[in-house]
């Protein structure tokens, strides 16, 4: 195992530490523990041998037995304690762990979001722990640290043995010679099957590492299958043939990875038998021996023997959980990753002006950008210029870069080149937090969350139930709201309350609007609000929109040039840049891309 | 997607029992691979001689020294003992390898059936047993199930015939240690199991707690709802919740870990009792001379391995239980059988004289109910579509139109009424001959992680008809997009899984399965929603192209969007589930219809009217209203 290996596992548990000090302590305990107890009934059964030999009283000896086994039911029920104490907690961190990682999805710069590779860094880590990073990782510390223990005190019971006052009388085998060669022979033995371990360990996790990209394939279908929407189409289209053979064909792939990963474990794991069973051959040897040139007693031998059983049980152990440490060194290097992903975002620190009148200028001056890992600049050189107070339409053809501009205006990405400034200063300046209190956006794939209503509207546990009540109102949706019996404490869908109410698009769409009035933000933003609406709803957005839209910044996208109509203000877009602005009567009248996108829907509606 | 977070073995009652279960997946696991099956038994007698030979080296030792044998013989028969317990561990340890590699294979082996499955099931069937889905996904998808199951299987075997040994062993010199110590070991099993049982109560609580947390989780990482959440700042909001689900959670786990305590710390109590007791009394036999020392060491490790023995067998059938769930809703689920019984159809000649002919579809007195539902969705549906005829079906959000395509499809079946193509009841067709006349365009499409041209045609680049894809591309608007990608028809799609995919957008992708849906060339087409996505040109493209595209063919357009209507002979307005009205755009705009009614709402912002009368307004006011505006703004 390498440094950086340990450096990963320290982390993660040091995380832990930090936070749980007595269930640290509850580890130390249960592994100094699950170490001694083993022996207790060894040494007893050695005394009690030797007690046999000496030709002892029995109650003597009766008494010895209750003792040693009243102490071993003692320390076995407080391993008992911590254990389960230590299980509890372990369950937990498992949890823990789980907020520690939404935490920093939830704070982390949005392009993360949008990286599939750093989506795959965070699924990847956990889903390969079945007790959780922590667990996996304390679960095989745990299991080295008892091993290791075992093995000192193996070696504590062997060494009167192993150090024996030199006799000459017993020839080599009584020399400390013999005990010196049995240690290195030993030891040797461990580091060797340690050393190889490690190897075929690597080798399984590279055979592992080639055929990720079918296992992922193989999730890909499993999750595609799954759902009744897919269903549809591959029984129409007939695309049941193609798909099983394409998953024969992963198959093949991926048992073919499973044989050569079964071969490196089980190399692992006949190193680490093969070692351990020589090393009890060595010492039974060694003991029978000594035994038999009579330096040490029969009763002692058992107590040898059995100590050398546990000894190498220990050793193999040891070798193991060696190799297990090392696979989960790599879950615990991505969820380490994951958690040290840095804030490429400069986060500014200027207050944002708070202004009654919600006077805000913005200009954008040769802003060009592109997503990360793209060739193709999605804006292009964009200079504009526009105050609050204005409605403002954004048209324009399919990528032509209307919302990439929304996610700039708001800071979801910064700009690749130029720059965006707000009452003449960088965005990037403005703190961060306070800047995106200027905006309340209903994005086109908006989300609503299976919380409360209330809940939802607030975005916050803290609500207020006046101005949610207004929201709705404003949004047309408190009707429906107040129909129900739980009224805005009703859940939204059944994924968490089964007791949920199912909300149709429409519905849905209308509580997004009611959110973003909600947030009282001096820009109010709307992606297509429209699409999913028939087109009485549709109706009715249209004429709510003014209402609510009142004193503030509009800003609205749409493909139904009708809902443009009601905007002093249009830009149009077109290949990431500012073809046409201006009123509809003006755009109307010039010869270009708006005059078209007019022309192609008006048409079916005139007569 | 599908989540997997809930604990198996722990809920309610499943149609199959461990036993049933168990058998069932021996024989499938024998119809996978033949050695997976057989060392499950195989590998029983390496493990239980090895753990035999580790008892008897000590004792054997003892003996050796105390009868005086010759060293030499000591030292060979210690070497032969330690040579077959390494054989029999290596054997054991190659056959467990393989049962836990080649078992978690299986789960490929089951994946395949379940995907086969899935895909010729019912498509009312697929709706109604989600729930057993999800759960057979969730069981697939995990390959520890599976080696779970074989290790598990042959552990409890191995302690069986080790108890067996073991036992005999023991009761041949001592039997009333064997009745003491498996009356004991059956005292530790009631008690264990009652823990069980509370933690059972205790998971259905936890469980929910643990969906709650799990959707929060899959909230985070989803950048549709990143997006919300950082505009909305509800990280905290989130975090809240989660704690509170947490402490919740730290609760239930503090009080099933309590009860765990209890019931080993009982279990340590029955260890102290027995191992005294039968240590004292073997010692005192000892003392009397009526064993040897060598026999004392073989009984005192003859039980240890017993109770060793016990407890595996304990921990097996504890631990195999939340294996067998998972195989056991995979076999309810391979077990579904379909309603309706594939036909043999209509044969060759007839489907080609539909093509030939055109397709003329009829639907008499419909009525569709959703199962568990007391309204119907649709009710009497009375409908003749001709051969060649464009049919516009309109209706706002929820009046049924989407139930009548599936209906049309053969994924429903009515609940009254009858559905005839060409004069054939639909039902008549095999599932291969119905689909070669019907090609439909869902909103929903969902990709294949192959190439381009095997997601537009079904076939690979080479098989496919060049001729037809091109036409089906220039009619779909796709073309350009199409040659635009550097490697063609090759591209593959589906970021996810493919790192050299290409990203198509939500109108680019509408294209591709409005190509995908023409490339068919199913002489009666359905459309549904194709242009939700679509920018006004790309939308207005499509209607100009609509006439070419589905020349000769019968077609239904479904859409909210009332220009649909333009293009088409006749449109039908649904509601409530009924055709409230039908004609063409002229007929029904003269009448004062609810059609009528929905147009003009849709197109009163495009009339000329309107915009003269908002005309006016602006030269004539033009002055007046700025600064009314304006001094509302800079106030």
């Amino acid at each position: 195992m390498s440094r950086q290996d340990w450096w990963y596992i320290w982390r993660v548990v040091l995380d832990f530490a930090k936070h749980n000090k007595k269930t640290i302590f509850a580890l130390l305990t249960t592994i100094v523990l699950g170490a001694v107890v083993p022996f207790i009934p060894i040494v007893l059964m050695g005394l009690l041998l030797e007690g046999v030999q000496s030709k002892k009283e029995a109650a003597e000896l009766v008494r010895l037995s209750l003792c040693m086994f009243g102490g071993h039911f003692l320390l076995q029920a407080l391993n008992c304690r911590t254990r389960e104490w230590y299980n509890q907690k372990l369950e937990y961190m498992k949890e823990v762990e789980a907020y520690r990682l939404n935490e920093k999805s939830l704070s982390m710069d949005y392009e993360y979001l949008e990286d599939i590779q750093i989506q795959e860094l965070r699924v990847r880590g956990v889903s390969k722990a079945y007790l959780g990073v922590l667990g996996q990782v304390l679960h095989f510390l745990e299991r080295m640290a008892t091993a290791c223990i075992s093995i000192v005190i193996a070696i504590g019971i062997l060494f009167p043995m192993l150090v024996y006052k030199q006799q000459n009388e017993y020839g080599w085998i009584g020399s400390v010679f013999a005990s010196i060669a049995l240690f290195l022979i030993m030891g040797g033995l461990v580091w060797l099957s340690y050393k190889r371990g490690l190897y075929y360990t690597e080798q399984e996790v590279n055979t592992y590492n080639g055929i990720s990209s079918e296992w992922n394939r193989m999730k890909y279908y499993l999750d595609m299958l799954a759902g009744v929407e897919s269903q549809k189409d591959l029984r129409n289209y007939e695309q049941q043939n193609m798909i099983e053979e394409d998953v024969e064909k992963l198959c093949k792939n991926l048992r073919s990875g499973a044989k050569k990963a079964k071969g490196n474990l089980s190399k692992r794991l006949w190193i680490g038998q093969t070692t351990s069973d020589l090393s009890g051959l060595l010492v039974y040897l060694f003991t029978g021996l000594r035994a038999y040139v009579g330096m040490i007693s029969i009763g002692q031998v058992v107590m040898y023997a059995s100590s050398i059983i546990q000894f190498s049980e220990s050793v193999s152990e040891f070798a193991e959980t060696m190799g297990w440490l090392k696979e989960t060194a790599l879950i615990c290097k991505d969820y380490v990753d994951y958690l040290d992903l840095e804030q490429k975002k400069y986060q500014g620190t200027i207050p944002v002006e708070k202004r009654q009148d919600h006077r805000f200028m913005v200009e954008f001056e040769h802003v060009s950008f592109r997503y990360p890992g793209m060739q193709t600049n999605v804006i292009q050189d964009l200079n504009l210029k526009f105050i609050i107070g204005e409605k403002m339409a954004i048209v324009g053809k399919n990528g032509s870069g209307k919302t990439t501009f929304i996610k700039l205006l708001c800071r979801l990405y910064d700009v690749t080149e130029g720059c965006i400034k707000v009452n003449g200063i960088d965005i990037r300046k403005y703190n961060y937090m306070e800047y995106q209190r200027l905006f309340a956006v209903v994005f086109q794939d908006f989300q609503m969350f299976a919380f409360s209503v209330e809940e939802n509207i607030a975005a916050s546990e803290k609500t207020e139930r006046e101005r949610v009540l207004d929201a709705l109102k404003k949004a047309g949706l408190l009707e429906r709201i107040e129909k129900l019996s739980n009224g805005v404490e009703s859940f939204i869908g059944k994924e968490v309350n089964p007791e949920g109410i199912t909300f149709s698009g429409g519905e849905k769409q209308k509580m997004a609007i009611a959110r973003a009035i909600y947030k009282d933000a001096p820009f109010l933003i709307m992606d297509e609000p429209t699409a999913a609406l028939d087109p009485l709803s549709e109706c009715e957005v249209y004429q709510k929109f003014e209402q609510m839209v009142g004193k503030k910044t509009a800003l609205y996208i749409s493909h139904r040039l009708a809902s443009c109509r009601f905007c002093e203000d249009i830009l149009v877009f077109d290949q990431g840049k500012v073809v046409q602005r201006g009123s509809h009567l003006e755009l109307v009248k010039e010869e270009g891309v708006y005059q078209k996108l007019w022309k192609a829907q008006a048409q079916y509606y005139q007569e | 997607m599908v989540q997997y977070n809930d604990v198996f073995g722990l809920e309610k009652k499943q149609k199959y029992g461990m036993i049933t279960t168990i058998w069932f997946n021996l024989k499938e696991t024998k119809k996978w691979d033949k050695k997976l099956f057989y060392y499950q038994w195989l590998c029983i007698l390496p493990n239980v001689a090895a753990t035999f030979f580790g008892t008897l080296l000590p004792s054997e030792l003892v003996r050796g020294l105390e009868e005086g044998w010759d060293i030499k013989w000591i030292v060979c028969y210690i070497f032969l003992l330690t040579v077959i317990m390494w054989i029999c561990h290596i054997a054991d340890t190659t056959m467990r390898c393989y049962l836990r590699f080649e078992g978690a294979t299986l789960s490929l082996y089951y994946s395949k059936k379940c995907f086969h499955k899935i895909m010729d099931l019912d498509y009312d069937k697929l709706e109604q047993e989600q729930k057993l889905i999800g759960n057979t996904w969730k069981s697939i998808s995990d390959d520890s199930n599976f080696a779970g199951i074989l290790l598990a299987f042959s552990a409890t075997l191995q302690s069986i015939v080790g108890l067996f040994a073991y036992g005999i062993l023991i009761a041949r010199n001592h039997i009333w240690i064997l009745l003491f110590i498996l009356s004991s070991s059956l005292l530790r099993f009631y008690l264990l199991s009652l823990a069980k049982k509370k933690h059972r109560t205790y998971h259905v609580h936890l469980s929910r707690y643990a969906k709650e947390a799990a959707y929060l989780s899959r909230q985070t990482m989803e950048r549709r709802a990143g997006k919300d959440i950082r505009i909305y700042q509800m990280a905290e909001w989130f975090l809240k919740k989660y704690q509170n689900v947490l402490n919740q959670m730290d609760q239930i786990f503090k009080k099933i870990h309590n009860w765990y305590f209890l019931s080993g710390f009982c279990n340590n109590m029955i260890n102290f009792i027995v191992n005294a007791g039968i240590y004292i009394y073997l010692i005192i036999q000892v003392l009397n001379g009526s064993i040897t020392v060598a026999s004392f060491v073989l009984s005192v490790g003859l039980v240890k391995g017993f109770s060793t023995y016990f407890y595996i067998l304990f921990r097996q059938v504890i631990s195999i239980n939340p294996f067998c769930a998972a195989i056991a809703y995979i076999q309810e689920f391979l077990e579904i059988s379909n309603q309706w019984k594939q036909k043999e159809g209509v044969g060759e000649a007839q489907i080609i004289k539909i093509k030939e002919a055109g397709v003329k579809l009829e639907l008499r007195k419909v009525s569709f109910t959703y199962p568990g539902n007391q309204e119907p969705t649709l009710k009497e549906i009375d409908l003749v579509i001709h051969p060649g005829e464009k049919l516009a079906l309109l209706g706002l959000n929820g009046a049924g139109k989407t139930t009548l395509v599936k209906l049309i499809c053969g994924f429903y079946h009515p609940t009254e009424g009858e559905i005839l193509l060409n004069g054939i009841p639909i039902q008549e067709f095999s599932r291969e001959e119905y689909y070669r006349l019907v090609a439909v365009l869902f909103q929903d499409a969902t990709m294949l992680p192959l190439s381009l041209d095997e997601n537009l045609t079904g076939e690979t680049t080479e098989k496919m008809d060049q001729k037809r894809l091109h036409l089906a591309l220039q009619l779909s608007g796709f073309l350009k997009r199409y040659t635009q990608s550097e490697k063609g028809g090759k591209t593959l799609l589906v970021q996810e899984v493919n790192e050299a995919a290409e990203d198509f957008s939500g109108g680019e992708k509408q294209k591709l399965i409005f190509a995908r849906a023409l490339y068919k060339a199913a002489p009666l087409l359905i459309l549904d929603e194709p242009t939700a996505a679509l920018d006004p040109i790309a939308e207005n493209e499509l209607y100009l192209n609509y006439g070419k595209a589905t020349k000769g063919k019968t077609s239904i357009y479904i859409s909210h969007r009332l220009s649909s209507t333009r293009f088409c002979d006749r449109i039908l307005l649904l509601e409530h589930g009924r055709i409230i009205e039908e004609g063409t755009h002229s007929s029904l705009l003269v009448a004062n219809t609810r059609y009528a009614q929905l147009f003009i709402i849709q197109s009163q912002y495009y009339k000329e009217q309107e915009e003269k009368k908002r005309k006016r307004k602006l030269m004539g006011d033009e002055i007046e209203e700025t600064i009314t505006e304006g001094e509302s703004f800079y106030e």
